[in-house]
């Protein structure tokens, strides 16, 4: 038996069948190498399995909860803070305080996408008013004989118009939208 | 079993403490063990539990109850328990833990002495690795958990779990063969 060949089956531990194990044990005998390895894989597992079978000590668990009482905020908190104080995959991401919203408020998924679908309307209806508002803003605080353009991003729901500012602004164009 | 857990977080979204002192009574233990398994004090253990249980509560609204509860809490745990590492510079007997974890050697001193410098070194050597290599070995070897659960606790591959695991096993065991009198025997 190769080397590479025992320690592919060393790795197979206790599901060895005989033949393979009268294989593996000749050539310990033979290598030294071999040997070596297994000796400390063997020393390794079993140290291993006494940590692993650490006995805990007795605890007092009401002294134990007491003191996590002691510190317990009357609810838990919108998210925000950081659970973990270290190391990846645990800080709460900026959208925790979003999940937590929705767990508590909107639990069921089709309320929540019909409150989104809504909420999207409601910016939609809203939206070319803005728009003008802004436009009306920029309009009359613009100062004298600034060459200057505006433009208001067009959407095929709205018409898009243009009108030419007086003469004594050269050559500018404005647009705003308005509901078609 | 996770529906029960899920119910009782959402009793401790409305404030209901006697809630959450049923979590903790369920995973207190557990908890406890494997910050255990990195600060080696069962004092300061329980500490980083109690901390992580804190914690947890205050973060349990931000908590995605699609996921495994154990999982996050273990991670808050780990977390804290590497961050108490980093943080602490203080040297710990380990010779009462020792005696205790053995307690089969106790009629044998010669042996439990072997024994116990084994295990104390078998510490010092995973307190050499990096922390994600023992942390996967905590998980692996010391908590049973498997490669999957491992994977989605650390947020990466189960093959790249594989490989810390191989990598830590590597170092701990050319570790001990540095000091193994047995070892040199045998080469």
């Amino acid at each position: 038996m190769k080397c590479r060949e025992f320690r592919r089956r060393m790795r197979h531990g206790t599901s060895l069948t005989d033949t393979y194990r009268a294989d593996m044990e000749e050539h310990l005998r033979t290598c030294d190498h071999c040997a070596a390895r297994f000796a400390s894989t063997w020393r390794l597992q079993e140290l291993i399995d006494e940590a692993r079978n650490v006995d805990m000590p007795e605890l007092d668990e009401n002294a134990y909860w007491r003191k996590i009482e002691s510190f317990l905020p009357p609810v838990p908190t919108m998210g925000g803070l950081t659970p973990g104080a270290a190391g990846e995959g645990l800080k709460v991401s900026p959208l925790a305080s979003l999940t937590a919203m929705r767990n508590l408020l909107l639990p069921d998924p089709v309320l929540g996408l019909s409150a989104a679908i809504l909420l999207l309307l409601i910016i939609v209806a809203t939206r070319p008013f803005i728009s003008e508002a802004r436009f009306t803003s920029v309009f009359e605080n613009l100062p004298e004989g600034e060459n200057a353009r505006l433009e208001l991003l067009y959407s095929p729901d709205f018409l898009l118009k243009s009108r030419q500012l007086p003469t004594d602004l050269p050559a500018t164009t404005f647009f705003w939208i308005e509901r078609k | 079993m996770e529906g029960s857990i899920n119910e009782h977080i959402n009793r401790c979204l409305t404030g209901d403490q006697a809630a959450f002192r049923e979590v903790v009574n369920r995973y207190r233990s557990r908890m406890i063990r494997l910050a255990y398994r990195y600060v080696h004090d069962w004092e300061e253990a329980a500490d980083i539990s109690q901390d992580a249980f804190l914690r947890a509560y205050s973060a349990l609204a931000g908590f995605d109850q699609s996921k495994k509860f154990d999982a996050w809490l273990m991670r808050i745990v780990v977390n804290l328990s590497l961050d108490r590492l980093r943080h602490t510079a203080t040297v710990r007997t380990r010779q009462a833990d020792i005696h205790r974890m053995l307690p089969g050697r106790k009629e044998n001193p010669e042996l439990a002495a072997v024994g116990g410098e084994q295990l104390c070194r078998l510490h010092e050597l995973m307190d050499e690795l990096n922390e994600r290599q023992r942390t996967v070995f905590v998980l692996r070897e010391l908590e049973g958990l498997d490669y999957h659960a491992i994977a989605r606790l650390l947020g990466c591959s189960p093959a790249t779990v594989r490989v810390h695991l191989f990598t830590a096993k590597r170092r701990l065991r050319m570790g001990l063969a540095t000091v193994s009198p047995i070892e040199e025997g045998i080469g």
